[in-house]
């Protein structure tokens, strides 16, 4: 196919398929613990990261994934502080991540560098982003594979797995980290202001068809990676933007779910 | 031996005193209940028996299992059934073996995935609680009282030794409510499981469970559950002087309440042993 002779577009695949597996895994636990809005604002807060990191002259990818880290952290502080009210310290977290950024966006001199992070650019990363979002994931799968009981204990019932033994503060610590890792990277290549759609979309659509915490995880993964390939080859063949195009196959896929269910009369 | 020994609690928040002198005991095999108005301080004392709340060397004494709850860390022997929260388990993506299993967390062990022994345990509590056929189902799917089973299934498969209920048939209509209330006597008889409830339903009470803890302005007191009518919510039964560790006063005398609004005919005890010392009650 003509589409596989450019390596850019051999990169975009194989970087596109490896998020799209790891995205979700991190989604699901983050939708059941009524936290859906954290990818937005980590994906704001990389992007005071990366206009820091170009500032500074640093890697934009590293500043980004400081920022998440400490944006990630200060959510979960907050989140224990006010345990009632946890969706408040994502608000906070994203005003003071768009204000930074905001601020420090106009200190980078090259623009286009900037705003390449908020749309992606997924059909323009070099090996070595290649490389680092290969191991990324697969450190990032290994982790959700290794810590699965207890993130799914934490989902649905936090002082039940504290009682049974779940080590809680520090599964939630690397959990934090591993969101925070996933959405600076993913924010690099499909865009700051489109990671967290790609949490939860797939997670809404697994969870109209699964009939259990393990088939939803499987659905939502393999309906993140059919929306990266569908959204590459439309963006190629249709010339259009990558990221929202992935962004979009995801969003049409689950109204026509959703219609398809109401209209067989599956909904509740 | 005491499951559950509470001498001389206080807590508050800031400064507003939620706790006052809390003292009361849950002896082993025992089916209590925790019974109190709105804010009387039942989900705060919950939470301190759950280790969840910080507790200072002044706040008082908790004992779980005989021993102190600064240094306790057989939590694993405790289960807890949440009040049932029907709209968070809509669409919750689980089956209700999943979730039963996830109590086997301990047994399990880390990096390891539940194998037949553990899922022949999750079928034998459902078993146990009438929902074997439901192994394969969605909790969102399920009414209300079929979910408070489903997790009663939880908390009994690690067996644990002392299980604490939290309003668990709140939002659940008549029928289902007295099935589940016959399932945990059947389960406080048969296992000898001891068992502690809060709960707002003051009606079923009585012939169901063996003690009843009051909690009252901040004070404890205990209720003699033959009786046949304990007073609905927002009808204090007991009125009088608060509760302390001085011994107790005359049982006919009256005093009034902090507030004023009452009139004690009745005397809180001291109940450390709920069987032999029980405060009289007048006509709740």
């Amino acid at each position: 196919m003509e589409i596989f002779e450019y390596a850019f577009m051999q990169r975009a695949f194989i970087v596109g398929i490896l998020l799209a597996m790891i995205i979700p895994c991190i989604g699901i636990v983050i939708v059941l613990k009524r936290l859906s809005m954290i990818g937005d604002a980590l994906s704001h807060a990389s992007l005071a990261g990366v206009a820091l990191g170009l500032i500074l002259g640093i890697n934009p990818v590293a500043g980004a994934v400081a920022a998440c880290i400490l944006a990630s952290l200060g959510i979960e502080a907050i989140r224990c502080k006010l345990p009632r009210y946890s969706e408040m310290s994502i608000a906070i977290m994203m005003s003071a991540g768009v204000g930074l950024a905001g601020v420090l966006s106009g200190f980078v001199k090259s623009s286009a560098n900037f705003n390449s992070f908020l749309f992606g650019s997924i059909v323009a990363i070099s090996d070595l982003e290649m490389y680092l979002v290969a191991g990324i994931s697969l450190a990032v799968l290994l982790m959700f594979l290794l810590l699965y009981k207890e993130l799914f204990f934490l989902a649905l019932d936090e002082r039940s797995a504290r009682l049974a033994g779940v080590p809680v503060g520090a599964v939630n610590f690397l959990f934090t980290i591993m969101t925070a890792i996933t959405v600076a990277v993913a924010a690099r290549t499909v865009g700051a202001l489109i990671v967290s759609s790609m949490m939860v979309i797939p997670v809404a659509c697994a969870m109209q068809l699964g009939k259990s915490y393990r088939q939803t995880i499987l659905y939502a993964v393999v309906f993140d990676v059919a929306f990266m390939i569908i959204g590459l080859f439309s963006a190629y063949y249709l010339d259009l933007k990558p990221g929202g195009t992935i962004v979009l196959v995801g969003v049409i896929l689950l109204v026509v779910i959703l219609t398809v269910k109401k209209f067989l009369g599956l909904a509740d | 031996m005491d499951m559950i020994s509470i001498d001389g609690l206080h807590f508050s928040y800031g400064n507003t005193q939620v706790l006052e002198n809390v003292t009361c005991n849950i002896r082993q095999g025992r089916f209590a209940a925790l019974i109190g108005d709105n804010g009387a301080g039942k989900s705060t004392l919950m939470r301190l028996i759950l280790g969840e709340l910080p507790l200072g060397r002044d706040n008082g004494e908790i004992r779980l299992m005989d021993e102190d709850i600064r240094t306790f860390r057989r939590w694993n022997q405790i289960s807890y059934v949440p009040q049932n929260g029907m709209a968070a388990w809509r669409d919750f993506p689980a089956s209700c073996e999943e979730i039963v299993a996830a109590n086997l967390y301990s047994q399990i062990g880390r990096f390891r995935f539940p194998g037949k022994k553990e899922k022949e345990q999750v079928r034998q509590a459902l078993r146990e609680v009438g929902m074997e056929d439901y192994e394969n189902r969605l909790i969102g799917n399920l009414s209300g009282g079929q979910q408070q089973r489903i997790l009663l299934a939880r908390a009994l498969v690690s067996q644990p030794g002392l299980l604490l209920l939290d309003e668990p048939t709140s939002g659940i209509d008549e029928k289902n409510t007295e099935e589940f209330y016959r399932l945990l006597t059947s389960l406080n008889q048969k296992r000898g499981m001891t068992i502690l409830m809060v709960t707002h339903d003051r009606r079923r009470l009585s012939g169901m469970v063996d003690d009843i803890w009051l909690l009252d302005d901040g004070v404890a007191r205990y209720v003699n559950p033959k009786k046949k009518k304990i007073a609905p919510a927002g009808h204090t039964a007991f009125t009088g002087n608060r509760f302390s560790r001085q011994p107790s006063v005359p049982a006919d005398s009256s005093t009034h309440r902090k507030s004023g609004k009452a009139e004690s005919s009745e005397t809180p005890a001291r109940a450390t042993n709920p069987e032999k010392e029980e405060a009289p009650l007048g006509n709740l």
